[in-house]
């Protein structure tokens, strides 16, 4: 009878083991590199009146440091997607990494009416080489590697069939001190409004006025599903707070993607990397 | 008389440990090598290379195309954080334009960004050719002149011109923190 339950015991404890190994080898690589494509209905009649019918997709957080499977997979699911748009909310490389193979593959992003990004914090983390995401190297001159336009803390109108549209991005060079000007310009927009914030945060200095929808990345969406008050204790107040999805807050919207690459550890679970698609209702 | 020498032997070393010497000069960026530039902080409307032109100290200086926009200059990451036991900070600056230009010396002394009124900012006229700025480390009081800069921890040196409307093109070499 001792035995029996001794064999029980060990059955019960190696079950766990077991499970423990396969989540873990789950978690670090199986899920890192299994890109899906989330679809995201945003309720805004403004830019649905403009964008309905359009193929508008953002890519987030990519933090490369070589082309390999995740990065083919998110280049199958753009080439079968064949995006109207695309929006980028920055982290394009790791933290003061090989620029190069980035460079590679926004050179070989493709929409039809346009691509439109801001950069995040690891993108500066070289401000020299960060440069080179829109210049040649030692250059003024633009450079013709890519063909997307990078917002730093500007807006521009776009002309679309259907209407105008304002595209903003906010730049996340010095993340203490964001530039107040084009903030108080997305305040006083009466166009529909798209704007793009590397930094979720950004969210909470725009008035619950301005009927805008915000883009945009950084969390990762924690990596794995954590409470929020474990990231408010390691002050990661981000992921606390807008850590994945779409949040509403008076007439303003923001949807928080949970990007494709990974931070500190080539981890996660339950959060797969993610090519969102949004999809714009009245 | 033999223990007497070696006491005071042991005094001296031990005094000498302690008053640890620094140089007379200490070179904050002299812009020689291509790595010089990995410590400057890149932005839009600023373009820096390294030139055989206007050097003061070594062969090479740094070349700054500053573009019209808000603030265009050279934003330092400091390797150097400690001023303490300096008096005096310089640097050579060379106007390539045939009238004067003014340009801003911002020093903060907090890693967070400051407020205007709580760092050091002084703007000097450069005049067309070569210049040397020279500011005494006493005078780096705060624009509100209600404190005096903390310089055993500077985190920020910014030279800069503010709004200008054409493309300017300044050399800097030997920014330096002299005893």
């Amino acid at each position: 009878m001792k035995e029996m339950r001794h064999n029980v015991f060990l059955v019960i404890i190696c079950f766990f083991g077991a499970s423990l190994a396969l989540l873990v080898a789950y978690g670090f690589f199986f899920e890192p590199n299994d890109v899906e494509i989330h679809d995201v209905y945003i309720q805004d009649d403004r830019l649905a009146q403009i964008l309905a019918g359009k193929v508008v997709a953002q890519i987030s957080d990519m933090h490369m440091g070589a082309t390999g499977r995740r990065e083919q997979s998110v280049m199958k699911i753009l080439a079968k997607l064949d995006p109207d748009i695309i929006f980028l909310t920055g982290d394009y490389v790791s933290w003061n990494g090989d620029y190069k193979p980035a460079l590679q593959f926004l050179s070989g992003l493709r929409a039809k009416m346009g691509i439109w990004a801001v950069m995040g914090d690891y993108d500066y983390s070289n401000s020299r080489k960060s440069c080179l995401f829109c210049h040649r190297a030692n250059s003024v001159e633009f450079t013709d590697i890519n063909s997307m336009k990078f917002l730093r803390n500007v807006s521009e109108q776009i002309k679309l069939p259907n209407g105008p549209l304002i595209i903003a991005g906010i730049d996340n060079e010095n993340e203490d001190v964001p530039d107040i000007k084009i903030i108080n310009a997305l305040n006083n927009s009466d166009l529909p409004t798209i704007v793009l914030s590397h930094n979720p945060l950004t969210f909470d200095l725009v008035s619950d006025d301005a009927r805008l929808l915000m883009l945009s990345g950084d969390t990762h969406g924690g990596q794995i599903p954590l409470p929020s008050w474990f990231w408010r204790l390691i002050r990661y107040e981000k992921n606390a707070r807008y850590s994945q999805g779409l949040f509403r807050q008076g007439n303003k919207q923001m949807f928080v993607s949970r990007g494709i690459g990974w931070s500190h550890l080539p981890f996660r679970i339950l959060r797969k990397p993610e090519v969102a698609v949004l999809h714009f209702t009245d | 008389m033999r223990l007497i020498i070696l006491l005071t032997s042991l005094m001296l070393g031990l005094l000498n440990g302690c008053t640890k010497s620094t140089p007379h000069e200490l070179m904050l960026f002299d812009f020689e090598n291509d790595s010089d530039l990995d410590h400057l902080e890149w932005r839009c409307h600023t373009l820096y290379s390294l030139s055989s032109n206007h050097s003061t100290h070594g062969s090479m200086s740094l070349k700054m195309d500053l573009f019209p926009s808000d603030y265009p200059g050279l934003y330092s990451l400091l390797l150097v954080k400690n001023w303490r036991t300096y008096n005096i900070l310089s640097f050579d600056i060379y106007n390539t334009a045939q009238q004067a230009v003014q340009i801003t010396v911002r020093i903060d002394d907090q890693k967070k960004n400051q407020e205007y009124a709580d760092r050091y900012s002084r703007n000097f006229m450069i005049a067309s050719g070569q210049n040397k700025i020279t500011i005494p480390l006493t005078t780096l009081l705060t624009k509100d002149s209600k404190r005096h800069l903390d310089l055993s921890h500077i985190h920020r040196l910014y030279i800069f011109a503010s709004h200008p409307t054409t493309r300017l093109t300044l050399y800097i070499d030997a920014i330096k923190l002299t005893k």
